[in-house]
């Protein structure tokens, strides 16, 4: 896996190759949802996404909803068998419930 | 006299005009208050990204993403913004709020001499309170009182922005985060008779210091016991990410789309950090007369509609949350103007959801060397208040109507500082307060306006009924450091 332009929601990863998800650490909820999964994430666990054989940019969301009205935070991460990663944080601006992004790996 | 019935008429003119906003939509709930929220939150992670080009600053993977408009961050406000009333509302919100800006905003919780009852929150950081009045004692007089909580302090002082202040998933930091401090001057101390009290910190002006635990706060929206009710709320999440996903891919797809987030990032390429957020509430604006596909505008009223009802269901576990208890232990030394120094030792507890009830019971005990026959214990106190929040933190603001009671017996004559007794002092004070606590609109301050009755004062048994008027101002530095260090 690749991250491209310097930007870890931009990511390039060979077909059939098996990234992981991490919920490396926050008190959000954090809930995903791609590569024909979908589910919820607890502070710790990890998901396995294998990476389809055809296509291009496959989306991959990732949301993190917040318990309090402010100081929440979620750390994922994207990585690969060889340790390559594209870390992502979620900061809870005051006020704001939720927040989702979208990552986009492109097969290479 | 005078004075007692202008504090009751300022409630009675505050509580009018404050009734017809209960039944608003809290910024919690409400689409368009999140919208403005989102603009606001992406311009100042803009601008920050802007600043750390300017100063030569390599982006971070994780940065660069949000130092632009992009549909892959930014699907859902785009979506928002697409609904007319939504846009419309959020960009008042914005307009409102830049108007205010540079002064803070309401937050954050009161302490001191206003108060019979104490309560059991604190500050996330650091807070402030002035209040003037008596309960008690005889003599009014003004107290500063700084209350927080040391690690919010500690991160503070390391630069750190408001959102790195330690997440509870450190279980060091989480402990910790349970215990606060206090320490209280009196400002009227020190100062000639007649002359205006001013604060100098020094030490004759030292009323008293306490130390706070938190050892249940079910409240809290982060405690493990409320754990089970976010799982079950998080399994509702899933319809509301399969039509997010959706309207990321119709967003992404429509050219006007994709057009509107190239000539944003253009003009935002051209503006100085402090111009981001006027920018990108006209290219907001504009949205409105982008002309997107009709598929793109089903995906997106369908993404809404979830985002919607993501908003209810969480304001609805919060709601649930909100009823649990807490129970604080605090330990108060007090240094009173007259008297020997003395420690208090309190139970805190509270339960409620839209009506706080809170219950206090606290013992007091004297420092240093008693007369003969004088028992160490000085009181016995118990105080309970009922809190009614009402207004719209949007609006008008988040007030609280209260009204406390307090019993405080004395089985001894109060002891003076000369290890002689002030005869005749010892008995039961009996104390009913209605409190107004106003937020000032725009601001991190509150005011705290009470009226107190009375069967007696410490010093005076008198058997007659005693009335006091107290007015205070608290400062929450939370939001401050909310403002300027995102």
């Amino acid at each position: 896996m690749r991250i491209n332009n310097n930007n870890s929601l931009d990511l390039a990863a060979k077909a059939g190759e098996t990234l992981t998800l991490t919920y490396v650490s926050g008190d959000a909820i954090v809930t995903f949802l791609g590569f024909g999964q979908q589910d919820t994430l607890t502070p710790g666990s990890t998901r396995m996404l294998v990476v389809p054989t055809t296509g291009t940019d496959i989306p991959l969301l990732v949301r993190a909803t917040f318990k309090d009205t402010s100081g929440g935070h979620a750390s994922i991460r994207v990585s690969d068998a060889a340790g390559n990663a594209a870390p992502f944080t979620f900061n809870q601006f005051p006020g704001v419930v939720t927040d989702a992004v979208v990552f986009l790996i492109d097969i290479e | 006299m005078t004075r007692r019935i202008y504090v009751v008429l300022a409630m009675a003119l505050l509580l009018s005009g404050a009734g017809p906003v209960l039944a608003q939509q809290t910024p919690d709930v409400d689409p368009a208050s999140q919208l403005a929220l989102k603009i606001q939150q992406r311009a100042s992670e803009i601008a920050k990204a802007k600043q750390d080009r300017l100063a030569n600053k390599v982006l971070t993977p994780e940065q660069t993403p949000r130092s632009t408009i992009n549909v892959q961050v930014d699907f859902e406000p785009i979506g928002l913004a697409l609904v007319q009333s939504v846009s419309r509302s959020a960009l008042a919100v914005l307009e409102q709020r830049r108007a205010d800006k540079q002064i803070g905003e309401a937050s954050g919780s009161t302490a001191g001499s206003t108060s019979l009852a104490t309560k059991g929150g604190t500050p996330a950081i650091l807070a402030i309170a002035v209040e003037n009045g008596a309960l008690t004692q005889e003599v009014s007089g003004t107290t500063v009182t700084f209350r927080g909580t040391p690690v919010g302090i500690v991160q503070a002082l390391r630069n750190n922005r408001y959102f790195d202040i330690p997440e509870t998933s450190d279980a060091a930091v989480a402990v910790l985060k349970k215990f606060s401090f206090a320490a209280s001057f009196d400002a009227s101390r020190g100062v000639a008779e007649g002359a205006t009290p001013t604060f100098t910190g020094d030490r004759g002006q030292f009323a008293g210091a306490s130390v706070r635990v938190s050892a249940v706060d079910h409240k809290d929206p982060r405690a493990a016991v409320n754990d089970a009710r976010w799982r079950t709320f998080a399994t509702s999440l899933a319809n509301v990410d399969v039509a997010a996903l959706s309207a990321f891919n119709a967003l992404r797809e429509d050219p006007q789309i994709v057009d509107w987030v190239a000539e944003t990032n253009r003009i935002l390429d051209d503006v100085d950090p402090d111009q981001v957020l006027e920018v990108l509430m006209e290219r907001f604006r504009a949205l409105q007369r982008v002309e997107i596909r009709p598929e793109t505008r089903a995906a997106v009223a369908k993404s809404n509609q979830q985002f919607a009802d993501l908003l209810n269901r969480r304001a609805q576990v919060l709601s649930d949350i909100a009823g649990g208890a807490q129970v604080v232990f605090d330990w108060s030394f007090q240094r009173p103007a007259s008297g020997l120094d003395s420690s208090n030792f309190k139970v805190v507890g509270s339960i409620g959801r839209s009506v706080i009830l809170t219950g206090n019971g606290a013992v007091t005990f004297y420092h240093g060397t008693l007369p003969a026959g004088t028992e160490r214990l000085r009181d016995v106190q118990v105080a309970a208040q009922l809190d009614v929040p009402f207004g719209d933190a949007e609006t008008i603001g988040r007030y609280v109507l209260s009204w406390a009671f307090k019993v405080q017996h004395m089985p001894n004559d109060v002891v003076a500082p000369e290890g002689a007794l002030f005869p005749g002092t010892k008995g039961t004070i009996w104390l009913g307060q209605t409190k107004i606590t106003i937020p000032i609109k725009g601001t991190a301050a509150k005011i705290p306006l009470s009226v107190t009755l009375a069967n007696r004062t410490e010093l005076i048994a008198e058997k007659k009924v005693f009335a006091r008027a107290n007015v205070g101002v608290s400062y929450d530095l939370d939001a401050v450091l909310a403002r300027f260090k995102p």
